[in-house]
């Protein structure tokens, strides 16, 4: 086909540039899949024309939001940022394990309040996930396991949770079934649930098969390498991790849909023996991947690309913070932004009320795989 | 004759209702009473020696109060007593929801945004005599439901002496056990016939309404006093 262009274009160009200059060049020949696609759809007039500035059209959502629609969020720690946002714009942002009232913002967050809808700690594998809903809805028991920290005890499955553990094994084990009540309400009584898919690497006890949210050893607990095995996700592994979750839930809630995003942030250290950059596009492919495959396949579900607005080359990295890492204010922003404008333009019968004042600063988040980087030798 | 001079809130007037008696019983007391309704008295600073109001309203409630007097000069009392700051508790509150030791952080940290911690060192900043500091009662039960409650009275009065007054050298009272259901609640016979602030001045004022749950009445000002006496009587 190429042999009938009229003009024959620069030898440097893409194989979809050819398509599209030919589509320019020939308008008399018949049309094809590429001769009449809207502008987000060619990288020059989706990207390169708006550039530098913020693109748009990313995202068409598949179903509207309504400020009075219970919005419940989980997962990895850019999750909190959704809850945060939601509940600054007037959407109904649903919390079932909040702190006591008239307490300091910053004591509630230290104790692992107000980050997500229950108090479940980041939830960064889709295995995590599920492992969560299973105890909530009794698929699966409780395991009585906890890390002894001086005359303490921490839950192996949010260790970070309580600054100083808890007093013991009673106290633990209640204050999970607390954490699962609300884990289930949040289920049974959101119209919408977010989360974000944050890692494919995880730890598991390899006897039990159990998933720890962090590596034993590094906040709590002991490494003992006969028990504690590496056991990263592939493709399938989430993607049927994630599949079953949502199963899960549906079962709960019928009505219940799903917004995936993928965290942008990338990991803190990496066990996979590759290089923690490498590592960071190998797990963010597959969870990028799982969300697409998901959101293609499901009527219920969409995909929210705060993963792409972030992580974009097209940016130039200008939206992490000077280790490359974390994300900044104005990309939090840049974001929300893109989410609620969106959303208000989509379905304008559903803004809410204009944003609170007051946004939130993008390090004000608990993000515990950051722990990981502490075992690193220094810069 | 042993001197006292109580900062206080709306709940030292279940004190001052019972002072006369209780003066009459205890000739050697002299109860001077600075107190001012909610938070008002957050508007005082030291000035000239003295703890003194920052506004003519809060003077005018300390001059009612005390029978004439302004502002605080810790020259003329031997010991003073912060009166119904802290010890608060809503009806949101749900200990079981929580671990102890949230519980805890969340109750310091309401007893550290009340007035307790500042009036103790604004006042220990003027004088090294005796510095008492008390939390607000206990709520009587509603509709026969107990109050929430994230700590046990023993335990946030353990917090604050701890975290509040051990470093300025004061001591925390803690409400005494006959007026207490349990670490919770208050008798409600307590809160019959409550006094408010302004019968101080105004005797013939209304009380509180029959379902007021968070005032006290002479009664209980009276066993208060008689439990606290000791503490400047050592032996």
């Amino acid at each position: 086909m190429q042999a009938r262009l009229v003009i024959a274009p620069p030898a440097r160009l893409s194989c979809g540039q050819l398509l599209t200059a030919k589509a320019a060049l020939v308008p008399d020949d018949p049309p094809h899949p590429y001769s009449d696609l809207p502008a987000s759809a060619y990288w020059r007039s989706g990207v390169a024309a708006q550039l530098p500035g913020p693109l748009t059209g990313l995202w068409e959502p598949a179903f509207p939001i309504a400020p009075g629609d219970g919005v419940a969020t989980f997962g990895s720690c850019f999750a909190q940022h959704f809850g945060r946002a939601l509940r600054a714009r007037g959407y109904r942002w649903v919390n079932f394990e909040p702190p006591p009232r008239k307490v300091p913002p910053a004591l509630s967050l230290q104790y692992g309040y107000r980050q997500f809808s229950a108090r479940t700690g980041n939830i960064y594998t889709p295995t995590l996930f599920l492992q969560w809903l299973r105890w909530a809805f009794d698929q699966a028991q409780m395991p009585p396991e906890g890390w002894p920290d001086g005359a303490r005890l921490r839950d192996p499955f949010r260790p970070r949770l309580e600054p100083d553990g808890f007093t013991d094994s009673a106290e633990m084990h209640h204050m999970r079934r607390v954490t699962l009540r609300a884990l289930r309400n949040a289920v049974r009584k959101a119209r919408v649930l977010v989360f974000t898919l944050g890692l494919t690497e995880r730890w598991v006890d390899a006897d039990t098969g159990l998933e720890y949210p962090l590596c034993p050893g590094t906040a709590g607990g002991r490494f003992d390498p006969a028990r504690h095995a590496f056991a990263p996700l592939n493709y399938p592994q989430a993607l049927a991790a994630m599949a079953d979750a949502m199963a899960l839930m549906r079962t709960e809630n019928p009505d219940l849909r799903f917004l995936l995003t993928v965290s942008p942030v990338p990991l803190a250290a990496t066990a996979s023996g590759a290089h923690v950059l490498c590592a960071t596009s190998g797990s963010k492919a597959i969870l990028r991947a799982v969300a697409g495959a998901l959101a293609e396949t499901r009527p219920d579900t969409d995909y929210f690309p705060s993963y792409e607005i972030i992580s974009s080359p097209v940016h130039g990295g200008r939206f992490f913070g000077p280790d490359m890492r974390q994300v900044t204010q104005e990309g939090v922003d840049l974001v929300m932004d893109s989410f609620f404008g969106t959303m208000a333009t989509r379905f304008p019968d559903n803004a809410p009320a204009p944003p609170a004042p007051s946004k939130p600063l993008a390090r004000d988040v608990g993000c515990e795989e950051e722990l990981y980087a502490a075992f690193g030798p220094r810069a | 004759m042993i001197r006292l001079c109580i900062l206080g809130n709306s709940h030292a007037g279940a004190l001052k209702q019972a002072s006369a008696e209780f003066c009459a019983a205890h000739p050697e007391a002299v109860l001077t009473f600075f107190a001012a309704v909610a938070f008002d008295s957050r508007a005082m600073a030291v000035q000239d020696g003295q703890y003194a109001p920052l506004n003519d309203a809060l003077a005018a409630q300390y001059e009612m109060t005390s029978g004439g007097l302004r502002a605080i000069d810790p020259a003329q009392y031997d010991a003073f007593l912060v009166y119904g700051f802290g010890g608060r508790s809503l009806p949101q509150d749900r200990p079981r929801a929580y671990s102890q030791a949230f519980r805890a952080a969340c109750t310091l940290a309401r007893l550290q945004e009340d007035l307790i911690g500042p009036h103790l060192q604004a006042l220990r900043g003027l004088t090294d005599k005796p510095l008492f500091a008390a939390l607000k009662p206990l709520p009587c039960p509603q509709d026969g439901r107990r109050p929430r409650r994230l700590l046990p009275h023993h335990e946030e009065v353990a917090l604050a002496q701890r975290h509040i007054c051990d470093p300025l050298g004061a001591q925390m009272v803690a409400q005494p056990a006959a007026t207490r259901i349990d670490e919770r609640a208050t008798h409600p016979d307590f809160a019959s016939g409550s006094a408010r602030l302004v019968q101080v001045a105004h005797p013939d004022a209304p009380a509180h309404a029959d379902d007021e749950a968070k005032h006290m009445n002479a009664e209980y000002g009276r066993l208060w006093l008689d439990a606290f006496w000791p503490h400047l009587r050592p032996g």
